[in-house]
């Protein structure tokens, strides 16, 4: 086990390197500079010295190299945005608060949506089953920037129960945290839904109701088990998703989180905190795969890994 | 890998009860049908189904025919509105920010603009992105997948790490960071979200191939003698063409909701043209407070829209899937 976790480690740092070079190679290619893009604040010569202080006069490949070689040191560069912040500490300072977020949507999101997925079938074809049906194919299909939206205009606007945005009470998390977490939690509810019916439709269901247990001990100790494994690669995905923040959430209800950097960093011509993203997106996903693929073989001892 | 639990889902129905055994029996000694046309019975008999067929319906017609292009690109005039009230970029039809009314039936934006017929305008933008984008991924995802999948070897290798990579690349910063580069517009938000989406479409279609490779009756034909254009023609394609469908169908309102979220952040369409999205990221969410119904119909028309292609998906699928014969 822990020599397929290294060797899967191990085989992400070609999978980094590539990325990392096709993100360099792009960013340096969307026209426009951290500094002349939409004001003019530097003179020439001012500019210049910019350039020289940042490695951004020197060619791509070797802005590259000098970026590798830091990042061998751990050190990600400063952001050019935010001049007096390193791009480890802005993502650092930024990424609690999203987090935050992030694990409160995931709650609600887990409590709410496995529940009702495991609900609707085993009422399958009842007014239960087609209500939670209608729940998350609404979730599914409305964006989470159009939910925010609606929410603001009704709860806030409308009935006044909630201020619009803000993130410094906790009266203040409930819409964000609402409006980010019924996307996944359709999700969830969705697939555990359709999992837990096709279970339910197995052979050893039958023989475990012919052998005369209760229905309960089916769900609890047969059902619900098995229904699990396909599921965890629905739900691993749903992890780094939410943890990392959405612009439109932090934007609509005005949360100071890492979210909007996602979009922002390439507005501003951010180098260094666009590539340090990238390379934080590709580890969480990596080590997403690799959480929910090491979880199979503890959950189902009949998976081996390779 | 995985999702495939998902995917792979086109074994033989197997009759898992009496009454299932004694259906399908049944149903054998009727005369015979065809999958595809079991598969129409099927979708005709979902309720839900036909209520997204209903909704995708009504907005290809307003996409289609919220101007008379058809008529007026041959003969070289100013095409004329017909579903729409006004061409999408008339200024000053009414008031400034005027709410919906009999006049102005979703009111105007602070343009003087009227909603309405930008609404129906943006559908085309909507359907047609969704659209072309979708076919791009499939359009990449599906030689891609099949090369892999039926090869295997060193081409499954370069594929996938090369789905490895790209499904390890955070795909707004991607898309936006295209858009950067190409500039906003019509054809290249077409482009930048086709080419950050055919990672899925890829994945299913190899392991549509992966399985269907091992099947009996494609080891017969390569035994008597088949060629490979032969096997991939009659065999393969017809077999991977129902997931095929399902995820093409899937793949339209993510590559919509994709355009919203483009153009939302201001990389997408530009105005003049209208699109769902950009009015809800713009004036929408800016003035909401007061001018609610910027931000209302916008938001109505995406959610339908998503509403209206997931719901028709979702029929296809129970309709295509042999295994959902009498699920229901």
């Amino acid at each position: 086990m822990a020599r397929y976790i290294l060797m899967r480690l191990a085989g992400l740092i070609p999978v980094l390197l590539i990325l990392s070079m096709i993100t360099f190679a792009l960013m340096h290619e969307v026209p426009g500079g951290p500094w002349k893009y939409g004001q003019r604040l530097f003179s020439d010569e001012q500019l210049a010295a910019l350039k020289a202080r940042y490695g951004l006069d020197k060619p791509v490949w070797q802005q590259y190299l000098i970026w590798l070689s830091g990042v061998v040191r751990f050190d990600f560069g400063m952001s050019f945005k935010h001049p007096d912040e390193s791009v480890l500490g802005l993502i650092g300072r930024t990424w609690p608060t999203t987090m935050h977020l992030g694990a409160m949507a995931l709650l609600v999101a887990f409590g709410a949506g496995l529940p009702l997925g495991i609900i609707a079938a085993l009422k399958q074809n009842t007014w239960v089953d087609y209500g939670v049906t209608l729940l998350s194919t609404l979730g599914f299909v409305m964006p989470h920037f159009v939910w925010g939206i609606l929410f603001i205009l009704v709860f806030a606007l409308a009935l006044k129960w909630v201020p619009t945005g803000g993130w410094e009470s906790p009266r203040q998390w409930i819409l964000p945290v609402v409006a980010y977490s019924l996307a996944p939690m359709a999700t969830i509810a969705r697939y555990t839904r359709a999992s837990v019916v096709e279970v339910m439709r197995s052979d050893y269901i039958r023989t475990a109701r012919a052998k005369g247990l209760s229905e309960s001990w089916i769900v609890r100790r047969h059902v619900l088990k098995n229904a699990m494994i396909p599921l965890l690669t629905v739900f691993g995905p749903i992890v780094p998703d939410l943890i990392t923040g959405s612009i439109f959430i932090e934007a609509i209800f005005r949360v100071p989180g890492l979210g909007k950097f996602w979009v922002t960093s390439t507005l501003d011509r951010d180098y260094p905190m666009i590539i340090g993203l990238t390379m934080l997106w590709a580890i969480l996903i990596a080590v997403t795969y690799l959480v929910t693929d090491v979880l199979y073989v503890v959950v189902d001892p009949r998976i081996r890994l390779k | 890998m995985q999702s495939e639990t998902f995917t792979r889902r086109t074994a033989l129905p197997v009759a898992e009860t009496f009454e299932e055994a004694a259906a399908a029996s049944e149903a054998a000694l009727r005369k015979p049908r065809s999958l595809w046309r079991d598969a129409a019975r099927r979708f005709a008999r979902n309720r839900l189904a036909l209520v997204g067929t209903f909704i995708v319906a009504v907005l290809l017609t307003m996409a289609i025919f919220a101007d008379d292009w058809f008529i007026a690109l041959p003969l070289g005039r100013t095409p004329q509105p017909l579903i729409a009230r006004t061409p999408y970029n008339k200024g000053f039809f009414g008031p400034t920010g005027a709410f919906p009314s009999r006049e102005y039936w979703m009111g105007t934006d602070l343009n003087g603009r009227d909603l309405y017929s930008r609404i129906v305008f943006g559908a085309r933008i909507s359907l047609s992105i969704g659209l072309l984008a979708s076919f791009l991924a499939l359009a990449v995802g599906v030689p891609l997948g099949a090369i892999a999948g039926w090869w295997g070897g060193r081409a499954d290798f370069l594929v996938m790490r090369l789905v490895d990579i790209m499904s390890a690349i955070p795909t707004l910063l991607f898309a936006y960071m295209i858009m950067a580069r190409l500039g906003a517009g019509f054809w290249n938000v077409m482009l930048a979200i086709g080419l950050t989406s055919w990672i899925n479409v890829c994945r299913l279609t190899r392991a549509q191939f992966l399985s269907l490779r091992e099947k009996e009756f494609i080891e017969a034909e390569r035994m008597i003698g088949a060629s490979a254009w032969r096997i991939f023609r009659l065999h393969l394609l017809p077999n991977a063409l129902a997931p095929i469908i399902i995820a093409l169908t899937f793949g339209i309102p993510v590559a919509i909701f994709a355009e919203a979220s483009l153009s939302f952040l201001g990389v997408g369409i530009n105005p003049p043209m209208p699109s769902w999205g950009q009015m809800l990221g713009r004036d929408g969410i800016t003035n909401m407070t007061y001018f609610w119904h910027l931000a209302f119909f916008p938001a109505l028309m995406i959610a339908l829209t998503m509403l209206g292609f997931t719901l028709m998906g979702d029929g296809l699928r129970d309709a295509l899937d042999p295994r959902m014969i009498d699920a229901r």
